[in-house]
């Protein structure tokens, strides 16, 4: 597919002496939500780092909007994909803004400042992000949920055209997992960005995502539309742990619970 | 987060102090000369047998510029290896460049050498050092903070000790000059342009990547996902901190705290946004230096004390003091 955001083709990545996926094929066209689900330690956070290039894959291709990262070059690449990692420590002060805005500093030249609009931008994530009012506090003040929705405020001021998510909803309540996961829908729906996200509820995975990769370790990966490949035989084997599905009266999708 | 305005702003102020610190060096002393006179020798319209133009001109002026760009690059050098080692409490001396200096310093003093030959020899040893650190941190080719950190106190502390083994074989005349070198001195400076030049090529490289310089601050995966070139932008600061620490080490001697306590307090006052933040600590740096130096060869006159002393004298409390109102904030 020529027209898709992120596309690998037999791609292989490795930590060390453990695979995390031996020949990934993946497509994720404008609009496409993808799940990633895994064990502690599958390499989740590895392919993802991989997928936005932050390190090199074994084997196979991986191009973004047609082109290899090398062929972008950092500058592009990082006004096409933006990447929330899992690491939240910040050692200086710093406000909830000057957070927000780093996402700015690919849209901005080397001698340039932000400018009125980007700095409109930002308090919009920060907003949307449920911070708003608190721009000016100190991020080492907050609590972990809410610099998680400080950190993914600075992403969504990145203005991506691919979302890559590690872990967005660790530290969030269950109220703001909800809403975070519908922001980010809605941004995938409004603009035709492409979300890739690391999950642990398979819930959450089928309800928001379009498709789903499971990370069996040792290599094995299985992945497809979320709604065919999310059930509780491949659930149990991924987890390793017995899941029950359960029809949801009146939900659109079932839910599965473990044993 | 300070708009543009506001940092030129607040250079223009921290350049007016600066002025104001290179003004006051000149007209204290145990000799006062009086501004007029001060004035006048600057612009070369003094009398040359006044012995103010003399002292102003042949002594007071080399040793404040001296003082301004020492100031200037410690400071400088003290928050690049901040936001290097993603760490508030590092300074320019933590990756052993000091002590490397030190060795050559004290080596040269035990040769009898004197002014170039010793400025010479610290640099030497500081390259050294720094070249050292360097290579073996990227033993493997990684690169952490804590690794870079620990071969730095590690290649310290062995200076340390050599250091102290110089001062024990060292003939008794020459310890007082020695250990002067150690507190760090600038009443000996052989020549001021090194160390000027230093600061402002120091500048000059670093204030472009100042933005991409937040970003490392915060994390360096992040910065590589936001378009930084991490490794090659960490190559550079390393250099261009040890370098700056090596110049002003050279000049001067290795004066304690600027480099640790100036960053922290533009920190403190105007935000962690190294854009403004770097030349703010470079002209505070300076100036603060400068100060203290004027004090450390005024307020007992004749007699000078080191002004390593000095700035710790001044720094420690002001830290203090900062750091207790900036927790109650």
């Amino acid at each position: 597919m020529s027209d898709a955001i992120l596309s690998t083709r037999a791609l292989a990545v490795s930590i060390g002496p453990h695979k995390v996926c031996a020949s990934l094929d993946l497509d994720l066209a404008p609009g496409e939500r993808l799940a990633i689900l895994g064990r502690n330690g599958a390499g989740k956070s590895t392919l993802l780092a991989t997928l936005a290039g932050l390190r090199a894959a074994d084997a196979g291709t991986l191009r973004l909007a047609g082109k290899t990262y090398a062929e972008h070059g950092l500058p592009t690449a990082a006004r096409l994909r933006g990447w929330l990692g899992q690491e939240r420590g910040d050692p200086f002060a710093s406000t909830v803004l000057e957070t927000a805005m780093v996402g700015r500093h690919p849209h901005l030249s080397r001698w340039s400042w932000e400018s009125g609009a980007d700095a409109e931008i930002a308090r919009a994530a920060i907003a949307a992000m449920g911070l708003a009012g608190m721009e000016t506090r100190d991020v080492q003040t907050l609590s972990g949920g809410e610099r998680q929705r400080a950190a993914i405020a600075a992403l969504l001021t990145q203005q991506p055209r691919l979302y890559l998510l590690d872990e967005p909803l660790a530290h969030l309540d269950l109220n703001h997992q909800i809403a975070t996961l519908d922001l980010l829908t809605r941004r995938a729906q409004d603009d035709g960005s492409a979300l890739a996200m690391v999950l642990h509820d398979p819930n959450f995975a089928l309800r928001f995502c379009d498709r789903a990769l499971l990370l069996f370790g040792a290599g094995e990966h299985l992945s497809g539309p979320a709604a065919a490949v999310i059930d509780a035989a491949n659930l149990s084997r991924l987890y390793g742990h017995p899941l029950r599905r359960i029809e949801a009266p009146g939900g659109n999708h079932p839910i599965f619970v473990p044993e | 987060m300070p708009t543009r305005r506001r940092a030129l702003l607040v250079l223009v102020l921290l350049a007016a102090a600066s002025l104001a610190s290179l003004a006051l060096a000149l007209a204290l002393g145990s000799i006062a000369v009086p501004p007029g006179a001060v004035f006048a020798a600057l612009l070369g319209d003094g009398a040359a047998t006044d012995p103010g133009v003399a002292i102003v001109l042949e002594l007071r002026l080399p040793r404040a510029l001296a003082g301004f760009a020492c100031g200037g690059l410690l400071a400088l050098a003290g928050a690049l290896m901040q936001v290097l080692l993603r760490n508030p409490l590092a300074d320019p001396y933590v990756l052993g460049i000091s002590g490397g200096a030190g060795v050559g310093a004290l080596c040269a003093m035990l040769l009898g050498l004197a002014g170039v030959g010793i400025a010479g020899f610290s640099f030497l040893g500081a390259l050294a050092a720094m070249l050292l650190v360097f290579g073996l941190a990227h033993g493997d080719g990684s690169w952490t903070q804590t690794r870079l950190l620990l071969t730095g106190v590690v290649v310290a502390s062995g200076c340390g000790a050599v250091v102290a083994l110089i001062l024990t074989v060292a003939p008794e005349q020459k310890i007082h000059g020695m250990l002067f070198w150690l507190m760090g001195d600038l009443s000996q400076v052989a020549d001021v342009a090194p160390a000027l030049v230093a600061l402002a090529v120091a500048l000059a490289i670093a204030l472009p990547c100042a933005r991409e310089l937040n970003l490392l601050a915060r994390g360096a995966e992040q910065a590589l996902a936001l378009g930084v070139a991490v490794p090659a932008l960490r190559r550079l600061v390393y250099f261009v901190a040890a370098l700056a620490t090596a110049a002003a080490v050279t000049t001067a001697g290795s004066i304690g705290f600027i480099g640790l306590i100036v960053p922290h307090l533009v920190r403190l006052a105007i935000g962690n946004d190294q854009r403004l933040l770097l030349p703010a600590a470079a002209l505070a740096g300076g100036a603060l230096l400068v100060l203290a130096d004027t004090l450390a060869r005024s307020i007992v006159a004749p007699v000078q004390l080191p002004v390593g002393v000095l700035t710790a004298l001044i720094g420690v409390p002001v830290f203090l003091y900062l750091l207790g109102r900036g927790a109650q904030r």
